[in-house]
């Protein structure tokens, strides 16, 4: 009889702790399916975000293309046109007041198409594609500086031969926001930019004497509606899986942007 | 003495206008036909051949590239200058290695255009 009654509670007990292995088994078995489910909806938001940005930087890249290429085809051949039209008139035939009038046109001329030059090479660049980044990177350089106060200097890596086209891209667009903002905001008169390949890796450094962002401050701004350009910046670089480091001492500011290849 | 034969190509006729007013300050020189294009260039040369082609290098359907070498395999005594827009020296070199003689920026003044036609023709 007591062996019965033992009997059944040890029977009791195992189903008890059955039941409750099965609840526990039940309960984690919920809980990593929800958690595995979040993963997947996380690597989904991320994906669509991803996708996102690489639409509205090839929709930037193609609307910057289809200006340059009015702006250079088009509107450089209807200006280059106006000139020799204009040049074409013969000085002897215009007294004084016209010769100086035909001058300050044509002076004005040439002004206009050297910088329409100059924004149709900012917008889209055909040496990235011909000649590849480092000589794009060289010639935006020489063209931006040109004419100015900043002197410049470039150590770049030869052994970098390029990835793909808009890889390439987007580095290049990278480094020409870093410039323009180096220039426009950053009030220095020394400018150097070096790359170096390292593995896989091509980091890309621009130092300048300047005062430059801080890590903070890109992090701040680049969130902002008006930083445009560093938004820009900070999708290119999320999009090709790399880092951008900015560090400040009291003579030099450095940007530091890293990207596998 | 008879005139020199000029072949302008450039897809945009209101550049090669441009061009036809500053070549018209010398009377030696003579322009024999216009082109859109490289192809065109081409086809027009197997009827009438210049002494010098000037022509743009972005062009559609045959680039300035492309026929400059045809140019100089098919009529190697013609002359070709080519006047683009494109400013970059590597791009220079390798439009001299396809055989251009000459080359200038669209936006070259007329006194610079004329001077060089006159170091290749004369």
């Amino acid at each position: 009889m007591n062996n019965n009654i033992t009997l059944l509670v040890i029977m009791g007990i195992v189903v008890m702790l059955g039941l409750m292995l099965s609840v526990l088994l039940a309960v984690m078995f919920n809980f990593r399916k929800k958690n595995q489910h979040r993963r997947a909806m996380e690597q989904l938001k991320e994906m669509q975000q991803n996708q996102l940005i690489e639409a509205a930087i090839r929709s930037e890249e193609t609307e910057r293309h289809r200006i340059s290429d009015t702006l250079h085809d088009e509107v450089g051949a209807i200006l280059s046109s106006a000139k020799l039209h204009l040049l074409g008139i013969k000085q002897t035939t215009l007294d004084e007041k016209d010769k100086k009038l035909h001058e300050k046109g044509a002076g004005l001329l040439n002004d206009v198409i050297k910088r329409v030059r100059g924004i149709s090479h900012n917008l889209h660049s055909n040496i990235l594609k011909e000649f590849g980044l480092n000589e794009a990177i060289r010639h935006f350089l020489q063209q931006v500086t040109g004419g100015t106060l900043i002197s410049t200097d470039t150590r770049l890596d030869e052994a970098y031969k390029g990835s793909t086209p808009e890889h390439d891209m987007s580095l290049y667009r990278i480094i020409q926001e870093l410039i323009n903002n180096t220039i426009k905001y950053a009030g220095a008169t020394k400018l150097e930019i070096n790359s170096t390949l390292v593995g896989q890796e091509l980091v890309v450094s621009l130092i300048h004497n300047g005062n430059g962002l801080s890590q903070e401050d890109f992090e701040t701004f680049s969130f902002r509606k008006e930083g445009l350009g560093l938004k820009n910046i900070r999708n290119r670089i999320l999009l090709l899986k790399g880092n951008i480091s900015f560090f400040k001492t009291s003579e030099t500011s450095t940007v530091r942007v890293s990207l596998p290849i | 003495m008879p005139k020199f034969k000029i072949a302008i190509a450039d897809d945009y006729p209101i550049y090669r206008d441009g061009l036809q007013v500053t070549l018209s300050s010398d009377e030696n020189l003579e322009v024999i036909f216009e082109a859109d294009n490289g192809q065109e260039l081409l086809d027009k040369m197997d009827i009438s051949v210049p002494d010098l082609v000037i022509m743009d290098y972005k062009m559609p359907v045959m680039d300035g590239m492309v026929a400059t070498r045809l140019i100089k395999e098919k009529h190697p005594a013609v002359k070709v200058l080519v006047i683009s827009m494109f400013h970059d020296e590597k791009f220079i070199n390798h439009l001299m290695d396809n055989g251009a003689d000459g080359y200038l920026l669209k936006d070259a003044e007329p006194e610079q255009i004329m001077a060089t036609i006159h170091q290749l023709l004369y």
